[in-house]
């Protein structure tokens, strides 16, 4: 209230200091054309007339025009400004009267040190006007070299941006700016499309098997992207909430501002996949164990035939009992490799737009199918997007967008150490299997076929038999009016939802091998699985925007937000059918499993902003924001956060500090911000859980955790400092920032010993600090006449976190575990700690050994972390005529990660280093517990066996760097596009994830069960794609 | 100039309130939304339930996890000699991934007894005695078990919540006499007019003549077992609990019995429908076969390369050793024990006269040890099916009949025999007798069968200073340390 009052109080202020409003006689037509310095025609800049709240859109051709009604137009001087996003803005002083043409040449700003960005509520500033980082990235940029995931589109182009992605095709990516705020809850950043908070919801799947669905923002089509701007630090949750804590990835949408008439674009694209990295196998000795192998049933009836380890005899090319026959006993080298197929994605986009004076549309529609690497696997997404704005009457403007997106997932591959992932049994494998014998996965009587009959499926019975099918329908709808109540005052309001349901359904038929997810391999089941997601966000804003004097301006909003989440899932599903095949509930032979769940939740907010700008060099910004959330105590629920920030262009104040031009462009900026954030809905209540009845007898359960009746919001605290500088024209541009954080009073549902009654209470407690810094260096090493041109852009991103304080004596909170390695929270240490148990070592180093093997210590200890210690970018982008290329390398440097797939590898076997000493065993270096040095040679089998579940050797460094994205693009000229009855024709080669160095072994370290907080875990994972293909965009 | 400044104004000032109210009212709405807090209730899980809700949840959280996967199936029927692996044997050689002991003991304490704790509490506060005492006996059926897994354990201060989230540990001598009277109260407090938790008592459907003799049995079960540790303590608990009334029959068995509907089946039988990791152990079956005991081909199924052979396979093999023998040539764990709705015995008719005839031939009761004995054995028969001849042309073999002279050392046999399927009482009842002479398999980690399991690694974590403290009483925490009741 306090803040409403002040407001209020400044609004009134500025009334006072009201000038006079000029009397309007006769419309004015403001016409134009923008163009490059290279003269080529700049479509979708935006020209402005400053004060009248009036502008337009450039068409593809340049050309602009503004109708100034006569109501408005009185011959009065106004500035006539021309934006584009990765351009110096220009500004000439017009007179509004009759005719007005002016023209633009825009200088390219590749320094990306000026120009306008998106902000917070959709609000396009100018670079120059910020006091915290911000950095964008062209939607075209996103859209050419295609990524399917967006946010993986983004690695590598933002600084201190860390993108890790989850294994599968069309799975989960995790994205964190500034590393981790939170010990156990989300770090990820709050995604925002045409002023809307999206969901970018994913389960947490773990690595004992599952499905990855993906994340929800993956669902934004690239192709409908105009931009997209990351806010780094928390400055801006006055505007969004608290999640914005995390960071803000701002995605605006393409409009029709910039057509005239109709203007249709066609893009269509292909791209071929293959797995990036698969392990590198031995290929002397098969299945087996202890030199054996004989193959009888495959259950253990013959010799070692139930054994899926690849210690059997070397091959010797003789003939040998196997599981289709007897046939000669030789090496299968390629019969990981040649189960995949060769994916391909075509992407295939057409766009409509147009505009009149009053009014503007763009409808698009794109189609994107994947045909997965894994076999049977496919992915079909549709999108049609929407976006049009209307001048509705002279005072009232509206616009809305909505996006409809249809996705189809068939047959995705599950992931970690499960019976449903094809690369869980190539791990434990025979390196004899042929693979092409395994393709007809029947037998003559209709029974699975297979290599092994102890613990796996046949992997083609795994991608073909058990079928594994979502959907997911979602629309994304905004819609906003604006009501100009004068010049310099409007109010806005605003509604906009983000509505999906989806659908998941599993079935295994019968005749399955062990019984996977526990079905029963007589008769078969399924499991299903219905999502229902909404997030509504109802607003109002009024802006005030108005010089004061002739250097000072002012800008004001306050607004309100109402919040409302609403989740449900309901599942069902039966391990037991009674007519194999029929996959309905009502077919269940026993109790079927059934469960619900639903969250809602509100959060009322009010905010204000106040901008001022002096003399168009020193900008100061302040907000606050009031927070009254459903999930919190009643005593507890409101919380205020404040945040100042603050730019001086200091080149500009003092023109001294340009050093004779040598420093064309000189900014500081500096920002403080304070967060509050709530908790998860129902933390305050002790709730029991239902038990399945027990025969006819129904059971409750005691919960776990215990809640806490007292909790408070939780609390982050930021600040950074930062400069811009520009060099020679600002063909050399630097942006570095410093930030520092620490989030405090977490709530946390923390570990406690299990004997009080409870694993874990809800408190508020804990402290995490994070500070770095981000550089970005952009750079045009050479510009020549002949319109060559060599651009360099280079990001990185240094974080440092410490998890300073826990609850209590507490000294960990466990993040995830596997193999029981846990992923763990640690007082003192770098967030995302990987605690496990090392090798047994004397005082002086040497491994101790039993009979010659290395031993497990008990004593657990930090092995190392998941965080990195710096994550980069470097972009190289050639244009020379038509032609353009570019080259996009991307790299994280340090952190570590747990490698399941080395050590089952190792223990099975099937992994190139354990052919070392397969003849005469190994002398392993020790010492023994006497002290007296290690004289036992052990065969490489008992070795290999004897590191099962020691750690240390399996922790490996995840540092990498990847060729993330190259292009190579054709335009064409005009003369030749217009003969194809186009404007414009522009064909690419495009490919990602082209090359890995990495110094772990067997795997691509890019990597992750999910986007949880679990991080630095793999095993058994499915291969990263290399993608190439090609892409045609025309403009008729 | 001045009218379209007046008009201007004019203008503004009428808008400006206007604006104000908007903002005013909106504030107070964020403010006062009165909803906020009704949209936290959980809408999907009930705030309060019934004693009779939560009991059945807590006796089949603890039979299950005691006679499941937990333990009996895989650490202390191996341990015992009972079961034998021949896959993933790294438990029968004492290799034990601490991260399961974690969830164990947490699915003890926050499982279980938290259920009943919470029970008992309510049984307590409507003054429903026949309430409290299945509960309270159910309590000390988990917390005997868990003392003689690890010995000292949380006990007075477990299950406190926000109360205490740091107990103290008990030392075992203290958590036995605290059984031993809580079982001595609930056997007091039964009215046996009552039918309890009648449907919802999974044991004996709300007989509470039946609980009174399960709490008596149970009584005798862990005052026998102080026999070397405290045996003034357990002669006189013995009398008192015979005084009261025990187990008469095989009718009054205490067993929890599997509905086997897809989603409750029992647990040998959910680890079995997909896995074939478990044998006999050699050690069983050479006993059995030392005595052509008919019980062999009810413990055990004939292997399926050679229908007429039972054969066990030893304890405390490597994985690729065990497999080597067999998965065809080796004989898998009794049909009877592996059905789907197959019970799970929580105490036996035939233990109660074991402990009544070694009471006798320790001279603590005048009872006869010999006809004990022999009833004890018939007992443990007839449960498992076999009748008439059978079982006297068994106790007539001079090996099996009894012999004062070495009458504890048949009845520590035979005792642990009869036990096949309750792992965990014949793993005790090993390490207070010695009986049989069990030795670790080739690749035991330790040298010698284990003698306790060691604590969680989330105590280190989480309640580290009484952890320290019992570690200090008790002894170093390793498998080999003896516990209170183990006595040389």
């Amino acid at each position: 209230m306090t803040l409403a009052h002040r407001l209020a109080l400044a609004a009134a202020c500025l009334l006072l200091a009201l000038p006079a409003a000029a009397m309007t006689q006769q419309p004015v037509t403001v016409t134009g054309r923008v163009t490059g310095d290279d003269g080529a025609p700049l479509p979708a800049a935006t020209v402005f007339i400053e004060g009248l709240g009036l502008g337009a859109q450039t068409r593809d051709d340049g050309r602009y025009s503004i109708l100034v009604p006569a109501s408005r137009a009185s011959g009065q001087q106004a500035t006539l400004t021309a934006r584009r996003i990765g351009y110096r803005p220009t500004s000439v002083t017009v007179t509004l009267a009759g005719v007005v043409t002016h023209d633009f040449t825009l200088a390219a700003a590749p320094s990306q040190l000026e120009g306008v960005v998106v902000t917070a509520l959709g609000i396009e500033r100018q670079r120059r006007e910020l006091g915290t980082a911000v950095q964008s990235v062209k939607g075209e940029e996103l859209a050419e070299a295609r990524e399917t995931n967006i946010v993986n589109a983004l690695a590598g182009k933002i600084s201190g941006l860390e993108v890790t992605n989850a294994g599968p095709q069309g799975g989960s990516a995790r994205v964190v700016i500034r590393g981790a705020n939170s010990i156990a809850g989300n770090n990820q950043p709050l995604f925002v499309v045409d002023g809307v908070p999206i969901s970018n919801r994913s389960d947490i799947v773990g690595g004992f098997g599952g499905y990855d669905y993906g994340n929800a923002a993956q669902d934004i089509n690239p192709n409908d992207v105009e931009s997209v701007s990351v806010l780094k630090g928390p400055n801006a949750a006055a505007l969004y909430g608290s999640r914005a804590a995390n960071g803000v990835i701002v995605i605006t949408t393409k409009s029709g501002k910039s057509s005239r008439g109709v203007g249709i674009t066609a893009t269509s694209n292909m791209t071929f996949e293959s797995p990036l990295r698969l392990p590198r196998y031995q290929n002397q000795y098969g299945q087996g164990a202890a030199g054996e192998f004989e193959f009888v049933d495959g259950a253990g009836g013959g010799v070692n035939d139930g054994v899926d380890e690849s210690w059997g005899p070397a091959f010797d090319g003789q003939p040998r009992a196997q599981f289709f026959g007897v046939g000669p006993w030789v090496a299968s080298p390629n019969n990981v490799r040649d189960f995949f197929e060769t994916g391909r994605t075509w992407t295939n986009s057409v766009g409509l737009s147009g505009s009149t004076e009053r009014a503007n549309v763009r409808l698009s529609l794109t189609n994107q199918n994947v045909g997965g690497v894994f076999p049977g696997n496919e992915l079909e997404k549709w999108t049609a997007s929407l976006n049009g704005g209307a001048q509705l009457a002279k005072r009232l403007n509206a616009t809305a967008s909505m996006q409809y997106i249809k996705s189809d997932g068939t047959n995705r591959p599950g992931t970690g150490y499960d019976v449903a992932n094809p690369m869980e049994q190539f791990v434990w494998f025979g390196r004899q299997v042929d693979i092409k014998k395994l393709k007809s996965y029947r037998d003559a009587n209709g029974h699975q076929l297979n290599w092994n009959y102890n613990y796996h499926n046949n992997p083609y019975w795994i991608s073909h038999e058990n079928q594994n099918n979502d959907r997911r329908d979602r629309i994304i709808g905004t819609g906003a009016a604006t009501y100009q109540l004068a010049s310099w005052l409007s109010a806005t309001g605003r509604l906009g939802t983000d509505w999906y349901r989806e659908g998941r359904k599993l079935t295994i038929p019968s005749g399955s091998i062990g019984e996977p997810f526990g079905i029963n391999d007589q008769t078969g089941g399924f499991f299903e699985t219905l999502l229902f997601n909404q997030e509504t966000n109802s607003e109002f804003l009024l802006n005030a925007n108005r010089k004061l004097t002739s250097v000072l301006g002012l800008d004001l909003t306050f607004g309100g937000n109402r919040r409302v989440n609403d989740f449900r899932t309901n599942n069902e599903g039966t391990t037991e059918l009674i007519v194999p095949g029929t996959y309905n509930i009502g077919n269940s032979a026993v109790k079927p499993t059934v469960s619900a769940y639903e969250e809602r939740r509100r959060v009322n907010s009010l905010y204000g902003r106040a901008g001022f700008a002096f003399n168009d060099y020193l900008f100061l910004e302040a907000t606050g924001r009031n927070d009254w959330s459903s999930t919190l105590p009643t005593d507890n629920n409101s919380y205020f956060y404040p945040s100042v920030s603050g730019s001086l262009i200091f080149t500009d104040a003092v023109p001294a500090l340009s050093l004779g031009n040598r420093v064309s462009y000189g900014k500081l900026r500096g920002g403080w911000s304070r967060v509050g954030n709530d908790a998860r809905p129902y933390q305050l209540q002790l709730t029991y859980n239902p038990g399945t009845p027990f025969g006819g007898i129904a059971r409750y359960a005691f919960p776990n955790v215990l809640p806490n009746t007292n909790l408070k919001p939780e609390e982050t605290t930021s600040w950074e400092v930062g400069t811009e500088l520009g060099f020679f024209d600002n063909r050399l541009g630097l942006d570095a920032t410093y930030y520092n954080k620490a989030t405090t009073d977490q709530i946390l549902t923390a570990q406690v010993s299990g004997a009080s009654g409870f694993t874990n209470v809800v408190v508020n407690a804990g402290k995490i600090t994070n500070k770095g810094l981000e550089l970005q260096l952009n750079a045009t090493p050479v510009r020549l006449r002949g319109g060559f041109e060599w651009n360099v852009t280079a990001n990185f991103g240094k974080n440092q976190s410490n998890v300073a304080e826990l609850y209590g004596d507490l000294q960990t909170v466990t993040l995830g575990s596997y193999w029981s390695l846990t992923v763990e929270a640690r007082k003192g240490e770098r967030y995302g700690a990987l605690y496990g148990n090392p090798l047994l070592r004397d005082d002086d180093g040497n491994l101790i050994l039993i009979d010659g093997l290395p031993q497990k210590d008990a004593q657990k200890r930090v092995l190392g972390h998941f965080t990195p210690d710096w994550t980069g970018g470097l972009l190289n982008a050639f244009r020379f005529k038509g032609v353009d290329l570019s080259v996009l390398f991307d790299t994280k440097q340090g952190g570590e990660l747990f490698s399941v797939t080395n050590m089952f590898g190792r223990y099975s076997g099937v992994l190139e280093e354990t052919l070392e000493g397969r003849e005469d065993g190994l002398l392993i270096k020790g010492v023994n517990e006497d002290g007296t040095p290690n004289s036992t040679r052990v065969s490489t089998e008992d070795y290999s066996h004897s590191l099962f579940e020691i750690h240390e050797p399996f922790i490996y460094d995840a540092s990498f760097i990847k060729l993330r994205e190259l292009k190579l693009g054709y335009t064409l000229p005009t003369s030749l596009a217009n003969r194809l009855r186009a404007s414009s024709v522009y064909a690419s080669i495009v490919g990602r994830n082209l090359w890995l160095k990495a110094k772990v072994p067997h795997i691509d370290p890019e990597t992750a069960f999910d986007a949880s907080n679990a991080q630095g875990l793999e095993f058994g994972q499915l291969p990263s794609v290399r993608s190439i293909g090609f892409q045609l965009t025309f403009t008729p | 100039m001045a009218a379209p400044l007046m008009n201007n104004r004019s203008m503004l000032l009428s808008k400006f309130p206007r604006a104000a109210a908007a903002v005013a009212l909106a504030a107070t709405l964020a403010a006062c939304d009165q909803g906020l807090t009704g949209i936290n209730e959980d809408p999907n899980a009930p705030r309060e339930v019934s004693a009779q809700l939560l009991f059945p949840q807590g006796v089949t959280s603890v039979v299950g996890l005691l006679r499941g996967a937990g333990f009996d199936l895989e650490l202390t029927s191996l341990w015992a000699q009972h079961y034998a692996k021949i896959q993933y044997t790294d438990e029968d050689w004492y290799n034990i991934r601490p991260g399961t002991i974690d969830t164990y003991w947490s699915s003890f304490y926050a499982g279980g007894l938290a259920d009943f704790a919470e029970a008992i509490r309510q049984a307590e506060a409507a003054k429903e005695p026949n309430l409290i005492a299945p509960a309270k006996v159910m309590r000390s059926w988990t917390f005997g078990a868990m003392t003689d897994l690890w010995g000292d354990i949380p006990y007075s201060e477990a299950s406190k919540g926000q109360e205490n989230l740091t107990p103290k540990y008990d030392a075992q001598q203290d958590v036995y006499a605290g059984i031993l009277a809580e079982l001595k109260e609930s056997s007091d407090m039964i009215t046996a007019d009552g039918t309890g938790y009648a449907d919802a008592d999974l044991i004996y459907g709300g007989d509470m003549t039946k609980w009174k003799k399960f709490a008596n049995s149970l009584r005798l079960r862990y005052a026998m077992r102080l026999s070397k540790a405290d045996p003034t303590k357990a002669r006189s608990e013995i009398a008192a609990a015979l005084a009261a009334g025990v187990f008469t029959s095989n009718a009054d068995n205490a067993e929890l019995q599997w509905p086997g509907d897809g989603t409750n089946d029992s647990p040998l039988y959910a680890n079995f429908r997909t896995r074939n990791d478990h044998r006999v152990s050699k050690t069983l079956v050479d006993i059995l076969q030392g005595s052509s005991d008919p019980r062999l081909a009810v413990y055990a199924r004939p292997t399926q390369a050679d229908a007429t052979k039972y054969v066990g396979v030893p304890n405390g093999l490597k994985s690729p050793d065990a497999t080597a023998l067999g998965l065809t040539r080796t004989s898998r764990i009794g049909a009877r024990f592996a059905l789907r709705d197959a019970p799970s015995m929580l105490m036996d008719y035939a233990e109660v006269l074991f402990i009544q005839a070694e009471a006798a031939a320790r001279g603590w009761t005048t009872g006869n040890a010999a006809a004990l004995y022999a009833a004890a054995i018939t007992a443990s028969m007839q449960r498992f099916g076999v009748t008439g001849s059978g079982i006297t042309s068994y106790l007539a073999q001079p090996s099996v009949a009894y012999n004062a002279s070495t009458g504890l050392q048949q009845i520590a046999l035979q005792k642990w025999i009869a036990l096949f399927g309750q792992g965990i009482e014949a793993w005790a009842e090993w390490r207070r007798t010695g009986v049989p002479n069990l030795q670790p398999g080739p690749a035991a980690t330790i040298g010698m069968v284990a003698r306790r399991l060691r604590y969680p690694l989330s105590e280190q974590s989480y309640n580290n200073t009484n952890l320290l403290a019992a570690i200090a009483r008790q002894g170093a925490d390793e498998y080999t340390t003896r516990i209170y009741i183990d006595k040389p």
